[in-house]
């Protein structure tokens, strides 16, 4: 099955097994996206509260954060700090219908990986997630062979 | 100066002729004694003289005098004496009635009138009968024994002198202001011929009547009366003279009422008549005469007063064209006004639909987002529905090609297996869902857009004031969401009837500043009261507040508190301008610090007629 779904992006899976955290306030675009990266070699998890993605993350097994940016209880812009302090290695992607407002917004780079423009393009999502993940398998191994080494 | 001289003695000759004359005329009629007459005239003439010319022609009375007198009697230094007493009576005359009864314009006034009877008739005269009657008993024209009696007829023929003669001629000295109708000359003429015709009859001996001498004396008074009512006072001087005439005239001859007695006594009782007559008609004269002008005076006043009333009648409405003219124009710069009123309200309204469009623009962003990736799920379902159908399909086939068919009945339980088809077409219908709520969302927050934008096309309805306030929240959502708690607190109230538009522009307004008045996070509280027959909406905010400063002057046109481009300043004006048309009240409290409370009052029946 996975089959099908691979020849979709021209990144290799992942090596090891990942959580991806989507955050966002409206349910519709959680479970569209869950359902979206429903074949994806890594495990998705999502909520509409920013404080309980803040829980998970503080826990130190999340990979990635996908999060809306203009939420009732706090911008996108102000988990990525948290999350920051929290989990240094943890990448975070903002995905909002307001990017390029952010976009303008000073210093969104030192918090913030990459910014996406919704509506999305479902290949492109899947693609940067794949990325990031390889990007941060690729740091780690860098780290853990100059530990090694 | 010489010609003005030689004038005023040409003057005072003609008028020493004219005095020469009638003391000869008047001496025809001397009863008692040669020099001492029923009515002496010359005494008449130096009084108007010397209040018509002035008392410096008094030369030319001296000289009339001296010369009746010396022409008369003879002796020189009598005739002097006489012409002082004489000249003096005029001198002194013309003096008391000029001080003190109005000179010439004595016949003016009956208060005028009885002053000169009493001065120049009474009083000045017996300078002249006492200066007169001495130099004749001194220069031995009469004895002494007799001065009472000579005193009295000398004095009473000069007041009668006084009385009708100056009179006439002072009155017909002045030309008349009025100018008579030919039927006014006739009853003139007719009044004057009744006079003569009625004293001729009683006095004269022209009838028997007058003969018998009957006291009819009185019958000539209604001619009189009737001259004095009717015209000027010169026409009643007119018919005195007359009638004194014809009486004089027939007493002489011992006709009349007066006649048929001693001389002396005829003499006194007509001098006595004379002098009633002339007073009582020159009083009743002067009386009307004083009414008629007062009755001018009155017409022309009434007319002034009628000019100025028009006068003001025409200012004013000058006046009032002017004021029609100024309204007419304040009109037309009201309606100016207006125009320019709506050119903003329209402004204001592209204004924040531009904002709102922004920021709706973004609000579909999202159901578009997820509503494309469930559409992009759905396509990879059919594909999998596809695959496990191929394989159904393929299965017979394989089976019938010599496949082993317990291996193909295993490879379709783990296809299956795999696929989870019932779970499959479970989601795929959860993403169709998805797919028209996204669908919805979009419709909805176009239509809100389109009717936002479609103000002036709104209409008056029932609306539910909640639904008011949940529309314009959804309206500005994107303003408030990442910024505020919205707290509602809708009580049951009743539906107003509205310009719903209108009212949702002036919450999403209020709703917007409130979002903006939050410095990062905060409240915004919603409340619908009922309070009799208006419903109370409230928007609460736990922002920055304002100072009183701003409160002030908050629902100005053109007040602002956001930086130079975030805001027109209309908003709030144009919010207070809705509210207003609907007979509603907007109120606001606010302290710094705070946060700010709009509070909107609707009648539940509308605005009325708008």
């Amino acid at each position: 099955m996975s089959a099908i779904l691979e020849c979709d992006t021209d990144l290799l899976p992942p090596k090891r097994n990942h959580v991806v955290v989507i955050v966002d306030d409206e349910l519709r675009t959680l479970s569209a996206m869950t359902r979206l990266l429903r074949h994806e070699p890594y495990e998705i998890r999502t909520t509409s509260k920013p404080s309980e993605a803040v829980g998970w993350i503080a826990r130190g097994d999340v990979s990635l954060l996908i999060s809306d940016h203009l939420m009732p209880e706090m911008t996108g812009r102000d988990l990525a700090e948290t999350v920051k302090k929290l989990a240094p290695a943890t990448s975070v992607v903002i995905l909002t219908a307001y990017a390029e407002r952010l976009h303008a917004e000073p210093r969104w780079r030192e918090d913030v990986r990459e910014l996406l423009q919704k509506p999305w393009d479902d290949r492109a999502l899947r693609r940067t997630i794949r990325h990031l993940l390889r990007e941060r398998e690729l740091q780690e191994e860098r780290r853990g062979a100059k530990g090694s080494g | 100066v010489k010609q003005k001289r030689w004038k005023e003695a040409a003057i005072a000759l003609g008028l020493a002729a004219v005095y020469f004359v009638a003391g000869k005329l008047g001496l025809r009629l001397a009863f008692v004694h040669s020099s001492a007459t029923a009515v002496w005239p010359p005494t008449g003439i130096g009084l108007a003289a010397c209040l018509v010319l002035g008392t410096r022609i008094w030369p030319g009375i001296f000289l009339g005098a001296f010369l009746v007198n010396v022409t008369t009697e003879g002796s020189w230094g009598t005739s002097a004496g006489i012409a002082s007493g004489n000249t003096l009576e005029s001198v002194v005359g013309a003096f008391l009635v000029a001080r003190w009864a109005g000179g010439r314009k004595a016949f003016e006034h009956p208060t005028d009138v009885l002053r000169f009877a009493l001065l120049a008739g009474l009083l000045a005269t017996t300078l002249s009968a006492s200066v007169g009657v001495a130099s004749l008993c001194l220069g031995r024209s009469a004895p002494w024994s007799s001065f009472g009696s000579i005193w009295l007829t000398w004095w009473l023929g000069d007041a009668a002198g006084a009385l009708i003669i100056a009179p006439l001629l002072i009155l017909w000295s002045e030309p008349s202001r009025t100018r008579w109708t030919q039927a006014q000359r006739l009853e003139m003429g007719l009044i004057l011929v009744l006079l003569f015709g009625a004293s001729v009859a009683i006095f004269d001996g022209v009838l028997d009547l007058a003969r018998l001498n009957y006291p009819l004396a009185f019958v000539c008074i209604p001619a009189l009366i009737w001259a004095a009512v009717r015209f000027e006072p010169r026409m009643t001087a007119t018919a005195l003279v007359v009638l004194c005439g014809v009486a004089l005239w027939g007493t002489l001859r011992g006709w009349g009422p007066f006649g048929g007695r001693a001389p002396n006594e005829s003499l006194v009782i007509l001098q006595a008549f004379m002098g009633v007559m002339s007073i009582m008609a020159l009083v009743l004269g002067s009386t009307v005469h004083e009414r008629r002008v007062a009755q001018e005076d009155l017409r022309r006043a009434h007319a002034d007063l009628e000019d100025r009333v028009h006068e003001r009648t025409r200012s004013l409405s000058a006046a009032v064209e002017a004021l029609q003219g100024e309204m007419a124009q304040r009109r037309l710069a009201e309606e100016d006004r207006s125009r320019m009123m709506g050119k903003l309200l329209q402004g204001q309204k592209l204004q924040a639909v531009g904002q709102l469009a922004a920021g709706i623009a973004h609000e579909i962003n999202n159901p578009v987002g997820w509503t494309l990736t469930n559409l992009t799920v759905v396509a990879e379902y059919l594909t999998e529905v596809e695959q496990l159908l191929l394989a159904l399909e393929g299965a017979p086939r394989r089976i019938a090609a010599g496949g082993d068919p317990s291996r193909v009945a295993h490879e379709l339980d783990v296809l299956r297996e795999t696929m989870d088809p019932q779970r499959l077409l479970d989601d795929c219908r959860d993403a169709l869902k998805d797919c028209r709520a996204g669908a919805e969302r979009i419709r909805d927050i176009v239509r809100n857009l389109r009717e936002f934008t479609h103000l002036d096309e709104g209409a008056l309805k029932l609306v539910p004031p909640q639904d008011l306030l949940e529309r314009s929240l959804q309206l500005c959502t994107n303003e408030i969401k990442h910024k505020a708690t919205v707290h509602r607190e809708y009580a049951k109230v009743s539906e107003i009837r509205c310009y719903p538009q209108q009212i949702e522009q002036v919450l999403v307004n209020l709703l917007v500043n409130a979002a903006q008045a939050l410095p990062d996070r905060g409240d915004i509280r919603l409340r619908t009261t009922q309070e009799k027959d208006r419903v109370v909406i409230q928007v609460r905010d736990s922002g920055c507040g304002m100072s009183p400063q701003q409160k002030e002057r908050l629902f100005e046109p053109f007040f602002t508190t956001k930086p130079v481009g975030k805001g027109t300043g209309l908003g709030l004006y144009v919010a207070y301008k809705i509210i207003l048309a609907h007979q509603g009240s907007i109120e606001v409290a606010s302290e710094q610090g705070k946060g700010t409370e709009f509070t909107i009052r609707l009648p539940v029946g509308g605005p009325g007629k708008v």
